[in-house]
């Protein structure tokens, strides 16, 4: 036995040199692959200095390009191929403002369409003849832009097109491609060579100079790439050393480790033959003393073997002798079955369990894993079946499960088949996942909604998912998509600008939600609805989902209620117009009417003419209260009626309006009750006009339904806490009444209580409707009560604003709230009236006559009579509407000094036809003082005037 | 002498067929018009108009012996292109006159090359005074159409008719729209109507609105506007863009020359008040001539209301034309381009589809349609022209 050699020298011998020539290898090995990695990393970097180069030089030519295309366009230009008499006026400052490039030197030319020049700029005997007519084929004929770079420079030429045909071309031509590049800064030397070697580039004009030819022998050490691109060749080198100097510090670092891993080698390998050959040896002289009382079979080893190893191998010849018997019911073995998430079943030849793992007995417990269903299994997949998966019930309330079965032979020592080992996988886990993924892929599939999934790693981001609605709503097939790219937008041939919006969110990996033009693939448009989703795996942007909607219909429809919605503006603004108009020409005949009936009923006048005058001025009056009726009902039907919100007093409008009905009830033999309860209250904000017009509507239909008794007039104001007060109102009367199936309909326009109504008290029918849409604006209502025969009570709720602490507002007109100021009898001033309509000034000279009185007929007759007349005016009348110039203009010009700085405060009272709201503003707004509205009376007039001097 | 050789050259290729050997070789007529740009409408109207013709000729034996027929090339309003053409026909020995097409600026610019290759020009739509006015003795220009001297006067009437003081020009900026600067301000000189305010636009300019803004500003009360279809569409637009559709258009007929109607859509062109000058109307002219040029059309082209035939003045005046080359070519008894200008001088009487030509031309005019033959007209809810009267 000692004649053999010991492990540990065995071990030294054979492992050592052996771990040597492997460590040797692998060096080697890794130094190649790093040389190898390197060399790639060095060509790439240089590629992709040329293709930085290419795309700059593109950019240059397609950005100067469409810069061309632009100044094509212009009117200015195309206009020039047609005004062959006067071109030469404009087209060459034109032509010499032009320019399109960086470069100094450079030749530009404008071409008829047979390729003569119109006009030229540097370009006879300055371009290459190989470049000077190339273009032509393509631009004039084709009608397409066209460039192209060689060796005698770039040029590029685009047509000038009428009715998207060329008619012309202008065209641009630059001899050195040195100046079209803006330099990047970069370590390589980057060259663009012609055909024959000289350089038209370089980015190291001192080194390479442009012009001169390139030697490749003398760069041939250089790591150097080259492409060949549009006849050009694009070169970008650089030194060897300079371009490894980012790997070679790599060699000295990977020697050391190799040299540390030597030692360690040898340290390890020593020590490791050192310490097995020593436990080898205990463990011998273990086994040795435990075996040692039990006999068992012998088996020798070869001759060379070491001593150890044969020593253990006659301990265990021994110990198998003993472990035999112990069979499998080994405790680590048994663990490391439990441990198996695998069902594991041991059989033997007659079927019985001889070994069963915790899995089964898991399983076991809660489904049906009996002995004959193990049986039947193992019977199935011994009929050549490689697996089996079989679906399980829950014996009780677990979930179903699917388990996938093999069957393997347990084999003894002699390769005998002695029993089966049934092995099972619990598959449900990856069934629902499947399920989930099958769901998903259908919804997506059946989805009425265009899905595309594009592949954000990959340029130009193809497309690698669509769903059938893509095709069904674009009409390009799965496999026209599948691979195309930036969404199949060009394709489908949406707008250039949004195309630019959607590329650079793809490149940002921003989400995108936005309705493009697009046209399907028959050419027809359509409203695409764009959501375009970034997709992030572990913070990697990998995909896209875009989401398209067809959404036309929605589209036009929005059109369409747009359009409506415009036609109605223009219909309201039409009928607006029309009420202005209408407001204007019938009160101006009216007020000539009144004014000539004011004139006669000055005259002496026997008593029949007397009572003729007043017919006609109580028909008069009429006519104009249905007037106003008629256009106060078309304001409010045209949404025109604006109420007012200034402050004004309350307690002196109901006095004014009780005063003035005492009187009509006094000559009528009935009696006027006024109870005012306004909870201590003077001033409110409101529309003081309108609701005179409702008091008075409601006090002048009670005197004219009622022959006797009492009309009573009750007001009462709430103070609420908020910013709105209630003014509630009573008409109530002992008039003729009205029958009760009639009540509803009172309010309701051209309608009185019936037909006799009308022909025994006259009247429009449009006061109680007014009145009531008046209340209503004002935020309340109107609503009546009453008995056929008895009388009538209408009852009024309106809000009003609060006005504590105001005064009543100094604003125009507003003068009719109080009692008429009346002028002195000797009181004269001197008027200028400005009015075109005759019957108007005659009538207003006329009111006027205690005054000295001059007339102008429009603005300019009043400005020159104002500059020329020695006197001064005290007051100006003037008309707002008149040819020439109207009233506006000439007040502004007037408060700008134009008619002297005498008249720059002039008191201006504006006398006008329009009652349109809006005029009292634009009077205010030109600079008036007041504004009496025609038809006005000699009262209105006279006191203007006193109020204004 | 080169035709001579022709003839014989003709006469040998031909020897095979006995009768085609014996008739005489046909004539052409060529027309060169812009039959794909800007005012399409109109050169189709003028071709149609020589087919009818030349079919009605060559139905009643042709003219001394020679069948007619027509040779058209494009000048798509570009008169480089047309002068090219004009070069081009000049070398056929077989031309007898060249019929013009829309745009004046074309027509003058060819002028050069007609005289120099002594050509008959047939004008029946340019408008400029100077293509007849032209300075070149022997003056070969003919012409059938509005002459824009006097289409100053009637469209500074209409302004003054509608009582309008202050007017507004816009024009082209090329020859045709000088053309008119000094017709229009002569009459309105004449008339006693103010110009305030005088716009240019290009061809091809798409926005109008500073100039429009100019002359709404000015007070105009009416704008006379003078240009093709694409721009007079443009200068329209701007008016309805500017809420100043009131704003009465009198127009000369370059918008009728090409689709004007298409480019403003029928709603839009509704909203203006918009009149264009123009010399017939199948519901204006009302003789044999007129009668047989619409069966004809509806026969040949398309079977359509009188009032729907686009161009309608173009179809005409081509028409005439080559009805008064054939009479001169008759009464001359020779193709030879100084004996045919002469007997064009000095024609009868001839009855044609706009009018009884009493004569046509003489030594010293060579326009044929004057200020009373012209008539102002309008478009009606089909976005076609029907005269002014016929409207009231």
């Amino acid at each position: 036995m000692s004649t053999r050699p010991s492990l540990y020298t065995q071990l030294q011998q054979t492992i050592l040199p052996r771990l040597l020539v492997a460590l040797i290898a692998v060096s080697i090995i890794l130094c190649l692959c790093i040389f190898y990695v390197a060399q790639k990393q060095v060509a790439n970097e240089q590629r992709t200095y040329i293709s930085h180069l290419k795309a700059d030089l593109t950019f240059t030519l397609d950005s100067t390009q469409q810069l061309m295309e632009g100044i094509a366009a212009n009117d200015l230009l195309i206009n020039s191929f047609i005004d062959i008499q006067q071109r030469q006026n404009y087209l060459p400052i034109f032509f010499e403002s032009l320019r399109f490039t960086r470069a100094r030197s450079f030749s530009l030319g404008l071409f008829q369409f047979n390729g003569e020049p119109l006009i030229t700029n540097n370009w006879e005997g300055q371009v290459p003849a190989s470049m000077a007519n190339a273009w032509q084929e393509t631009v004039l004929n084709e009608s397409k832009p066209y460039n192209n770079i060689s060796g005698d420079g770039a040029i590029i030429a685009v047509p000038v097109l009428l009715a998207d045909s060329a008619e012309g071309a202008l065209v641009l031509h630059i001899p050195a491609l040195q100046a079209l590049i803006y330099q990047r800064d970069s370590d390589a030397n980057q060259l663009i060579l012609d055909n024959e070697g000289k350089i038209l580039y370089s980015n190291k004009p001192a080194m390479f100079r442009p012009g001169s030819l390139f030697d490749h022998a003398a760069y041939s050490g250089w790591e150097s790439e080259s492409e060949q691109w549009r006849g050009l060749t694009l070169i970008s080198q650089a030194p060897a050393l300079e371009a490894y100097s980012n790997v070679l510090w790599l060699i000295p670092a990977i020697l050391i480790t190799l040299a540390f891993a030597v030692i360690v080698s040898v340290y390890a390998s020593s020590h490791a033959a050192k310490l097995s050959a020593v436990t080898l040896r205990q463990l011998h002289d273990d086994i040795q003393r435990s075996t040692s009382r039990k006999k068992g079979g012998t088996s020798t080893g070869s001759e060379n073997e070491p001593a150890e190893l044969n020593e253990i191998r006659t301990a265990f010849n021994q110990l198998i002798i003993n472990l035999s018997t112990i069979s499998l019911s080994n405790r680590q073995f048994s663990n490391v079955l439990d441990s198996l998430e695998e069902i594991l079943v041991v059989q033997d030849e007659t079927g019985e369990n001889i070994l069963a793992n915790r899995a089964y007995k898991r399983y076991a417990l809660y489904y049906d894993l009996s002995d004959n269903t193990l049986r039947d299994i193992k019977a199935d997949l011994s009929a050549d079946k490689q697996s089996l998966t079989g679906h399980y019930a829950s014996l009780s309330d677990k979930r179903p499960v699917t388990l996938s079965w093999r069957v393997l032979p347990l084999i003894d020592d002699e390769r005998k088949q002695v029993g089966s080992i049934l092995v099972g996988n619990d598959l449900t886990q990856r069934r629902v996942l499947e399920n989930q993924i099958n769901v998903i892929s259908h919804a997506m599939k059946s989805a009425t909604v265009s899905i595309l999934i594009i592949d954000a790693q990959e340029a130009g981001f193809p497309a690698i998912y669509v769903n059938p609605h893509f095709s069904l709503v674009t009409g390009f097939d799965e496999d026209e998509v599948m691979g195309q790219t930036f969404l199949m937008l060009n394709q489908m041939k949406a707008e250039t600008s949004q195309l630019h919006k959607i590329k650079y969110a793809l490149r940002h990996g921003h989400a995108f939600d936005e309705m493009l033009i697009c046209h399907k693939k028959d050419g027809s448009v359509f409203y695409n609805q764009l959501i375009l989703t970034p997709v992030y795996t572990e913070d990697k942007l990998t995909h896209f989902v875009a989401f398209f909607q067809d959404v036309t219909d929605r589209e036009r429809t929005r059109q369409y209620l747009e359009d409506a919605r415009l036609k109605a503006e223009e219909s309201a603004r039409l009928k607006s117009g029309f009420l202005a108009s209408m407001s204007h020409e019938v009160r101006t005949p009216l007020h000539g009417v009144s004014g000539a009936l004011q004139l006669v009923n000055k005259t002496p006048l026997d008593s029949t003419q007397k009572r003729y005058v007043d017919l006609a001025k109580d028909s008069l009056k009429n006519l104009q209260h249905i007037v106003d009726d008629i256009l106060d009902f078309s304001k409010i039907e045209a949404g025109q009626l604006n109420l007012e919100a200034i402050p004004f007093n309350l307690e002196l409008l109901i006095k004014t309006i009780y005063d003035q009905f005492c009187i009509s009830c006094g000559e009528k033999g009935l009696t006027l009750k006024l109870e005012s309860d306004l909870n201590g209250q003077t001033m409110v904000t409101g529309d003081p006009v309108r609701l005179r017009q409702v008091l008075g509507n409601l006090l002048s239909n009670a005197v004219k339904f009622t022959s006797e008794g009492t009309i009573t007039l009750r007001l009462a104001l709430t103070v609420g806490d908020n910013q709105k007060w209630t003014l509630r109102g009573d008409v109530e009367d002992t008039g003729i009444g009205i029958a009760p199936e009639n009540l509803d309909s009172i309010f309701e326009v051209f309608s009185q209580e019936d037909v006799s109504t009308t022909r025994k008290f006259g009247g429009t029918g449009l006061g109680l409707s007014i009145s009531r849409q008046l209340c209503q604006l004002m935020g309340g209502d109107l609503t009546v009560t009453s008995e056929k025969g008895r009388g009538s009570c209408f009852s009024f709720v309106m809000l009003q604003g609060n006005a504590e602490g105001t005064q009543p507002a100094q604003s125009l007109n507003d003068s009719q709230a109080t009692a008429p100021l009346l002028p002195a009898k000797d009181f004269c001033a001197k008027i200028l009236i400005v009015e075109d309509n005759e019957i108007n000034q005659l009538i207003a000279r006329e009111h006027l006559s205690q005054h000295k009185t001059m007339t102008a007929r429009n603005g300019k007759e009043a400005l020159e009579a104002l500059n020329r007349m020695k006197l001064t005016f005290d007051v100006i009348l003037m008309d707002c509407h008149m040819p020439e110039m109207d009233g506006f203009e000439t007040t502004r010009r007037i408060r700008a000094g134009d008619a002297g700085e005498k008249y720059l405060n002039v008191p201006v009272i504006a006398l006008t036809a329009n009652a349109m709201k809006g005029d009292r503003e634009r009077c205010e707004a030109a600079g008036m003082d007041d504004y009496i509205s025609k038809p006005f009376s000699a009262e209105d007039l006279l006191s203007a005037v006193a109020r204004m001097c | 002498m080169t035709r001579f050789l022709l003839i014989f050259l003709l006469t040998l290729t031909g020897a095979g067929s006995l009768a085609v050997a014996q008739e005489k070789a046909p004539l052409v007529l060529a027309l060169d018009a812009d039959l794909s740009a800007v005012a399409v409408e109109g050169g189709t109207a003028i071709r149609r108009g020589m087919e009818i013709a030349i079919a009605e000729v060559n139905n009643n034996g042709g003219v001394l012996g020679h069948q007619l027929s027509l040779v058209t090339t494009d000048h798509r309003g570009n008169p480089a292109r047309g002068v090219y053409n004009v070069e081009q026909l000049a070398k056929r020995q077989d031309l007898l006159a060249i019929f013009g097409g829309v745009h004046t600026p074309v027509a003058v610019a060819e002028l050069d090359a007609v005289h120099k290759n002594n050509l008959l020009f047939l004008s029946p739509w340019a408008a400029g005074t100077s293509l007849v006015d032209n300075h070149y003795t022997p003056n070969n220009v003919f012409r059938v159409s509005i002459r824009d001297e006097q289409a100053g006067e009637v469209l500074i009437k209409t302004a003054r008719e509608r009582g309008v003081k202050e007017i507004a020009l816009v024009l082209e900026r090329t020859g045709w729209g000088r053309s008119n600067l000094t017709s229009l301000s002569k009459a309105a000189e004449h008339q006693g109507l103010k110009i305030v305010s005088t716009q240019w636009i290009n061809w091809r300019q798409t926005d109008f609105t500073n100039e429009m803004s100019a002359i709404i500003q000015s007070g105009a009360g009416a704008i006379i506007l003078v240009s093709n279809a694409p721009e007079a569409a443009v200068v329209s637009k701007t008016l309805l863009k500017l809420e100043a559709a009131e704003m009465p258009l009198i127009a000369h007929w370059g918008l009728a020359g090409g689709d004007f109607v298409a480019e403003m859509g029928l709603t839009d062109l509704s909203k203006l008040d918009l009149s264009v000058i123009q010399t017939f109307s199948f519901l204006y002219q009302n003789n044999s001539r007129s009668a047989y040029l619409l069966k004809a059309y509806r026969e040949r082209y398309d079977d359509i209301a009188p009032q729907a035939i686009p161009a309608v003045v173009g179809l005409a005046h081509s028409y005439d034309l080559v009805h008064i080359l054939i009479a001169a070519v008759k009464k001359a008894g020779s193709v030879e381009a100084d004996a045919v200008r002469q007997a064009l001088e000095n024609l009868p009487v001839l009855q044609g589809a706009v009018k009884q030509y009493a004569p046509a031309f003489t030594e010293n005019m060579h326009d044929a349609l004057m200020a009373e033959d012209y008539f102002m007209a309008m478009f009606n809810e089909d976005g076609h022209l029907i005269p002014v009267s016929d409207i009231r």
